[in-house]
């Protein structure tokens, strides 16, 4: 793990860590567990001399603040921790479970996708809400968590034409992805649910586990009035 | 706390800013920050407070003041015809105002985004632990300043002598650019005549440009290159599109991206491409990562910045 990994200068004060994939090969729940973990002790440990970590999928960028410390530093510490992690199999991030209401007239793309892909929308419901998600990155918006493997089954490209604006907590779909927006913003993805619960920053880490909890229309607008408080 | 001043015309835009947050990519919040980080520098060197003190960041212009209290204040950046009183005032020197005056920005003749930095600590709120704001992010708390809002400041300074940056180290705008790019790690993937022509080319400032980038067009820079896995994207990276016109990503941009990257411009360079107005011309040349640090720790050593 630790020798898989490629590290070079980006900038003159940021480092890119990637970790190079199969072909064909999907990222890997425990690989970005590993890059989360690393992530956090990088923040932990080195504190306002580490100005940002942003993990994702199959990398993780590293800037520091050339003032108070050396690269060769950082990266030392760095080796040691993969190296200490390649010997301990399981990362716990932790697990969020997300109420979402699946009805039509909020997954505003739930009547074309069910079609799109031979389903019915219950089957949509099912199938979205069985797995467990891995978080593999946050960002594109204040929150915004990047969630896999989406079953092959509900796998769909994103939509023909990009909507102005998606609304706050919809729950959608593009590819083997699946994420909830925690603002109103444009997006292409295929909204199939909405979540009366909105995502704040700092909510999802990469390696956290994510699972989504149907609920009906009633249960919906009595926990989206009481969010609203 | 003492009111300072009163914003009574905004036809641009005026924004707080410092030099940015830090710790926040993670959660998916963009850096912000003073787009020209050497013009807003210089402004707090000129009143001699600490360099990451809050200022305004006014771009294009058309923005006017009524000063409600007497302040010392520094003016870097853009030439955006500033008047004091309906009298032209030189850019790059602090001045002395008083109760009364009126400060107003025109137009640009030359650069694109003024700084506006006052002697005292500014009341304005802090999220995540930055002055800086994004109106896009709409994040719970921030705040806006409109037109009859009002600054206030802490700690206000008394008048001083008027100090001026020594005219040699005040950069010309209007000239033609040449931007200090690092190949990054992904350019092996881009043909090499790609990268030849991308050295060659002469690129011109798109209308689209923003403080989240600069869109930049002129040859195409081709390439077969998929959408690749979403990752992190650092300051001045320079990415290129399936379409082959080169964007330059700055402050204000999105903290992750799966397009292509040449790599990166530095921080000189970023600072001076935030100046430009569409229509300006710039080219890229080559520059290896030991002169890349070189030049920065010139800059911030020059720049008196704490170490």
């Amino acid at each position: 793990m630790s020798s898989d990994v490629h590290i070079a200068p980006v900038s003159v004060d940021t480092w890119l860590l990637t970790w190079p994939l199969d072909q064909g090969a999907l990222p890997d729940a425990h690989l970005v567990a590993v890059i989360g973990k690393l992530a956090n002790n990088l923040r932990t440990h080195f504190g306002a001399a580490m100005v940002n970590t942003v993990p994702a999928y199959c990398s993780l960028m590293v800037q520091i603040d050339l003032r108070s410390i050396d690269w060769v530093h950082v990266e030392a510490a760095i080796r040691t921790w993969l190296a200490e992690f390649e010997s301990t199999s399981q990362f716990a991030g932790r697990h969020h479970r997300i109420s979402v209401c699946y009805d039509p007239d909020l997954g505003l793309d739930m009547h074309e996708f069910s079609a799109l892909k031979q389903l019915t929308p219950d089957d949509v419901t099912a199938i979205h809400s069985q797995a467990i998600y891995t978080v593999f990155a946050v960002g594109f918006l204040p929150g915004f968590a990047y969630l896999g493997h989406v079953d092959e089954r509900l796998s769909a490209p994103r939509r023909a034409t990009f909507r102005a604006t998606v609304p706050a907590g919809s729950v959608a779909i593009a590819d083997r992805q699946t994420a909830i927006y925690p603002s109103a913003s444009p997006g292409g993805w295929q909204i199939i649910g909405r979540a009366p619960q909105l995502p704040t920053p700092g909510d999802f880490s990469a390696g956290d586990t994510v699972e989504f909890v149907p609920i009906d229309r009633a249960h919906f607008d009595r926990l989206a009035g009481v969010s609203m408080v | 706390m003492t009111q300072v001043c009163r914003l009574t015309r905004a036809g641009g835009v005026v924004q707080v800013q410092d030099l940015g947050r830090k710790q926040s990519m993670h959660h998916g919040i963009t850096e912000s920050g003073a787009a020209d980080r050497q013009a807003f520098l210089w402004a707090n060197r000129l009143l001699q407070q600490q360099h990451d003190t809050a200022m305004l960041e006014i771009t294009v212009g058309d923005v006017a003041f009524d000063i409600l209290h007497d302040v010392r204040i520094a003016l870097t950046g853009a030439d955006l015809n500033a008047t004091l009183n309906g009298s032209p005032m030189d850019g790059w020197q602090s001045y002395n105002l008083r109760c009364g005056d009126t400060l107003a920005f025109g137009f640009p003749r030359s650069g694109l985004r003024a700084y506006l930095a006052f002697a005292g600590a500014l009341d304005w709120p802090q999220i995540y632990d930055s002055y800086s704001w994004v109106d896009k992010e709409a994040l719970p708390g921030t705040p806006v300043l409109k037109p009859g809002g009002v600054l206030r400041l802490y700690q206000i300074q008394p008048h001083a002598f008027q100090t001026a940056v020594p005219t040699r180290f005040v950069p010309d705008y209007n000239e033609p650019l040449t931007l200090d790019l690092l190949l990054g790690y992904q350019a092996h993937l881009f043909p090499t005549e790609s990268i030849a022509t991308f050295f060659k080319t002469e690129f011109e400032v798109q209308p689209a440009s923003s403080r989240m980038g600069y869109q930049l067009a002129g040859a195409k820079v081709a390439h077969e290159i998929e959408q690749l896995y979403s990752e992190g994207i650092a300051y001045g990276a320079v990415q290129v599109p399936p379409d082959g016109n080169p964007v330059v990503l700055l402050n204000d941009r999105q903290t992750m991206g799966g397009y292509p990257k040449l790599g990166c411009i530095s921080q000189r360079s970023g600072a001076a491409l935030s100046q430009r107005l569409p229509g300006a011309k710039v080219r890229f040349r080559g520059q290896g990562y030991d002169e890349m640090v070189r030049e920065w720790d010139q800059m911030m050593s020059f720049l008196e910045v704490e170490y």
